[in-house]
């Protein structure tokens, strides 16, 4: 009976063995496509960026009404208008999500830590990145199109006008954060601070730019307007030198911007 | 040999085998380090708190000479102010000795142990006001008002600007009306005072923002804002570190002795 439960035992432990060697280096030598539970997947981490796919699409939704929103914050709408737009806003949402199911069919479960698979799957999963980064419903949207023949010319005019100020808005707040930035490195008086602002201020500024590049406008409009901050902004030699050799750092980024 | 014990035996070489090859797939591999060839002498890289706090001395000692009117001797005083005062101070905080963490199981794994950080923010910051009181300490007290009113005036700037940017920000993610903009604005600048906050991460993507307390808020903002404002990811990321980590990898593009 003894030795019969030792056989069997052993039997058993050489099964598991096997198995256990198998795993360790399987798991070890080959590389790992799919992401096991514990890994980073692709889709989780870029896409969803670790939200439930329940709140992310919460979230879309919402995104969905920002555009009637900023236009009810502008004009009134009339009953007939404000369902074009929210009926607009729920065209945008299924055709996000008809990209979104393909593109997740593709690569869900791919391990985010895999180089190799990375790299494959990358292409795929780039335009829907770029979308969820720099806002899912752009001027390219159903809303933005519908909006246009939506709104009547007055309704349109106020809505540009409480856009322009939000973007100058914006605006100025990276123009104050790069010469607080630039405080850092070179001594400025309050005056000279005020001066650069509005130097700054008057330069034509870029009608667009890509997300990833926000951060460095204030820099090349200082760079842009260069020539003005020389004469205008009262820094003397010193403060200017060291300026424009900060200003080596972006060097030809003007390009990344639509002026 | 009884073959149970055979199989424990087994057992124990199959997961010395396992952790082995894990270690040799996981683990940190050592950096070999080359030697440099004889007679060259390897540049010795700088200290980045070393590096960080010599730029606050430049702006400071700049500060100081644009905003008070001062004579020969004054200026001397503060062009004595220099590097060894601050190497001086470093030594002064420096830990007692560089041990080193004991990462437990990870060692067992084929991790190597790393030094404790010696970037600590709160040592800078310690002697950035001690650096300040030194180099107003000769000043008389009508100058030293100015350069403390001087100083005062640059991080009430930054605090706008920083203000502005989340305002901005929280815009872009919540739609908000300009007189909420306008009421964030003063309250969110006074949340930042006294934060380092590395404002780059938070605008160069839509999806952060730093942890601001919902009572801020809460009053400006309507309650589906604020189910909105819940719902984004929250971090801080310190602009002290970023930067320190930044001079461990490269020099400043520019130094400029003032």
């Amino acid at each position: 009976m003894i030795y019969f439960a030792l056989v069997r035992r052993s039997l058993l432990s050489q099964i598991a063995l096997l198995l256990l060697a198998w795993l360790s280096i399987a798991s070890m030598t080959s590389p790992v496509l799919f992401a096991q539970p514990g890994q980073p997947d692709i889709f989780q981490q870029n896409i969803l960026q670790q939200k439930t796919e329940k709140v992310f699409r919460e979230d879309v939704v919402a995104r969905s009404h920002d555009l009637i929103e900023r236009v009810k914050q502008s004009c009134e709408l009339e009953p007939a208008q404000l369902e074009k737009l929210q009926l607009a806003a729920e065209g945008d949402v299924v055709r996000f999500y008809r990209e979104f199911e393909r593109i997740k069919s593709e690569v869900k479960g791919v391990n985010q830590n895999d180089a190799q698979a990375f790299q494959r799957v990358w292409p795929i999963l780039s335009p829907l990145y770029q979308r969820v980064q720099q806002g899912i419903f752009d001027e390219s949207s159903l809303s933005h199109s519908v909006l246009k023949t939506t709104l009547n010319s007055g309704q349109l005019e106020q809505f540009e006008t409480a856009e322009a100020k939000r973007r100058d808005y914006a605006f100025k707040a990276s123009c104050k954060v790069a010469i607080a930035d630039l405080s850092r490195e070179i001594p400025l008086t309050g005056e000279q601070r005020e001066k650069l602002l509005a130097i700054m201020i008057s330069v034509a500024r870029p009608k667009k730019s890509h997300l990833q590049m926000e951060s460095m406008i204030g820099m090349v409009i200082l760079g842009k307007a260069i020539k003005r901050i020389e004469e205008e902004s009262g820094l003397d030699k010193k403060q200017l030198d060291h300026l424009i050799k900060l200003l080596e750092r972006v060097r030809g980024m003007e390009g990344n911007f639509q002026w | 040999m009884p073959r149970f014990l055979r199989n424990s035996r087994l057992l124990g070489q199959m997961l010395l085998l396992s952790f082995c090859l894990y270690g040799a797939v996981h683990g940190q591999d050592a950096l070999p380090v080359e030697a440099a060839p004889e007679g060259v002498q390897v540049p010795k890289p700088k200290d980045p708190m070393l590096i960080y706090l010599k730029r606050h001395l430049n702006v400071q000692r700049g500060l100081i000479k644009r905003t008070c009117n001062l004579d020969e001797v004054d200026i001397n005083n503060l062009d004595s102010i220099g590097e060894d005062w601050i190497k001086l101070e470093l030594v002064k905080v420096a830990p007692k000795q560089d041990g080193m963490i004991n990462q437990g199981v990870a060692l067992f794994f084929g991790g190597a142990p790393r030094p404790i950080a010696a970037n600590d923010p709160s040592k800078i910051r310690k002697i950035q006001s001690l650096l300040d009181e030194k180099l107003t300490a000769g000043l008389s007290p009508e100058q030293r008002g100015l350069v403390l009113e001087a100083i005062e005036d640059s991080e009430k700037f930054e605090c706008e600007a920083n203000a502005q940017v989340l305002v901005s920000q929280m815009d872009k993610m919540f739609v908000l009306t300009a007189d909420q903009r306008e009421s964030l604005e003063p309250k969110i600048a006074s949340w930042v005072k006294g934060k380092s906050l590395y404002m780059q991460y938070y605008t160069q993507q839509n999806n952060y923002l730093p942890d601001i307390p919902e009572s801020i808020l809460e009053n400006t903002l309507t309650l589906e804002q604020c189910k909105r404002f819940k719902a984004i990811r929250k971090i801080a990321v310190d602009r002290l570190s970023i930067d320190l980590q930044m001079f461990q990898h490269q020099q400043p593009l520019a130094e400029q002795d003032y």
